[in-house]
């Protein structure tokens, strides 16, 4: 990852993202840290949460279902799938069908994170 | 790659995940644990692990700066992991269930006198995970980690809703042509802002049945069952849609998943 490369802050509403978020805003609540310090711990955690889904995840993951709506809006895709059924298969044996009424499902472009500039977001592995 | 991970967090946190108590329960657990969730679910530990490991190392430097004491930094991620466990995405337990009991760790206090009644309220779905992934540590662990468990999904509630429902509703039913607004709006709750703030922008959903139709089922659920990912290709022929995704992280029926790469398949 080189320096100046920007990452999406969408994942810090997932369960990880917002246990920090949390736990960070009850340190400013107490005083204990500045928002400017915070700030730069969910920065880092773009950065480390990127880079760990990219190095050491493996898994592969298939999903069906309704497409309700979806929406292209920013080069951010939103769908919305009824029915979904996800078959998450695992590192070893077999794999795991996993099935909800209905799932959003929000996909940014891959690649950078095309922050300030417009067009960044454009990846080799397109 | 985790290896090393994991063994670097048995130093600093002896209670979320410890080389030895996993390799010797990850035998045991299926036997006692569910069999349904044990597989793909079963490396978000690890790899949350490394991401917090990854985080706190970082801005280790950042402290420094600010004149922090390590202390604050060590109880930055212990509410982190604290918070994270609440959640009950999936199996910390299991690793931590044995060395963890010794650690209540400050957040037990506090927060499970409010779940008392939270708890009884808990939908569905989440406290049956919880039944099924607590019985075997209560054994092995404090009272003070039930109302823990009680308690996480109170505390989860609120603040995981709310972002998620802002994100559907604000994108679509305040502006449905401007997207930035339905992307950015997250991002300032992330960064922590006040729960209070989002409920006041939820009422705008009534005005779109689509997504106050999102809202509710959030509400049902106290969990919106939603995929954060990058996508690689979007294709559609005719009602057909395929579409690739990368680097995932699902959350649905109040579990967490990973995915390197996932196909979708849809019918509109």
């Amino acid at each position: 990852m080189s320096a100046g490369q920007s990452y999406y802050e969408f994942y810090r509403g997932s369960s990880i993202g917002t246990a920090l978020t949390d736990a960070l805003d009850e340190l400013i609540t107490q005083g204990d840290i500045p928002p400017q310090l915070a700030m730069r711990v969910l920065q880092q955690f773009d950065k480390s949460l990127t880079e760990c889904l990219q190095k050491g995840v493996k898994n592969k993951t298939t999903v069906k279902g309704h497409l309700a709506t979806y929406r292209l809006c920013d080069d951010v895709w939103t769908f919305v799938v009824k029915d979904p059924q996800f078959k998450m298969e695992g590192t070893g044996a077999g794999s795991e069908l996993v099935t909800a009424p209905k799932v959003k499902i929000v996909a940014c472009k891959s690649g950078d994170a095309p922050e300030g500039k417009k067009s960044g977001g454009k990846s080799a592995d397109f | 790659m985790y290896v090393d991970v994991q063994s670097a967090s048995s130093d600093s946190l002896p209670y979320f995940t410890s080389p030895s108590h996993s390799s010797l329960t990850l035998e045991l657990i299926p036997f006692v644990l569910c069999t349904w969730r044990c597989r793909s679910n079963k490396i978000v530990p690890q790899t949350y692990r490394s991401i917090i490991d990854d985080v706190i190392a970082s801005v280790k430097v950042d402290f420094e700066e600010y004149g922090m004491e390590e202390e604050v930094l060590m109880n930055l991620q212990a509410k982190w992991e604290a918070r994270l466990l609440e959640t009950k995405v999936a199996d910390f337990a299991r690793a931590p269930g044995s060395s963890e009991s010794p650690e209540p760790e400050g957040e037990g206090g506090s927060p499970s006198q409010a779940d008392a009644t939270g708890a009884v309220s808990s939908p569905a779905g989440p406290s049956v995970s919880q039944g099924l992934a607590l019985p075997p540590l209560t054994g092995l662990a404090l009272p003070g980690r039930a109302t823990a468990n009680g308690d996480d999904v109170r505390v989860k509630a609120e603040p995981g809703e709310d972002p998620m429902r802002i994100r559907g509703g604000a994108s679509g039913e305040r502006k449905p042509y401007i997207p930035t607004d339905g992307e950015r709006r997250p991002e300032p709750n992330a960064a922590g802002l006040l729960p209070g703030d989002e409920v006041i922008d939820s009422d705008l959903d009534d005005s779109d049945d689509e997504l106050r139709d999102d809202a509710e089922g959030g509400d049902d659920d106290a969990d919106v069952d939603i995929v954060f990912c990058v996508y690689d290709k979007v294709q559609r022929v005719k009602n057909k849609w395929k579409t690739v995704f990368k680097d995932g992280m699902i959350h649905i029926n109040g579990r967490d998943y990973l995915f390197s790469k996932c196909n979708g398949e849809f019918e509109w």
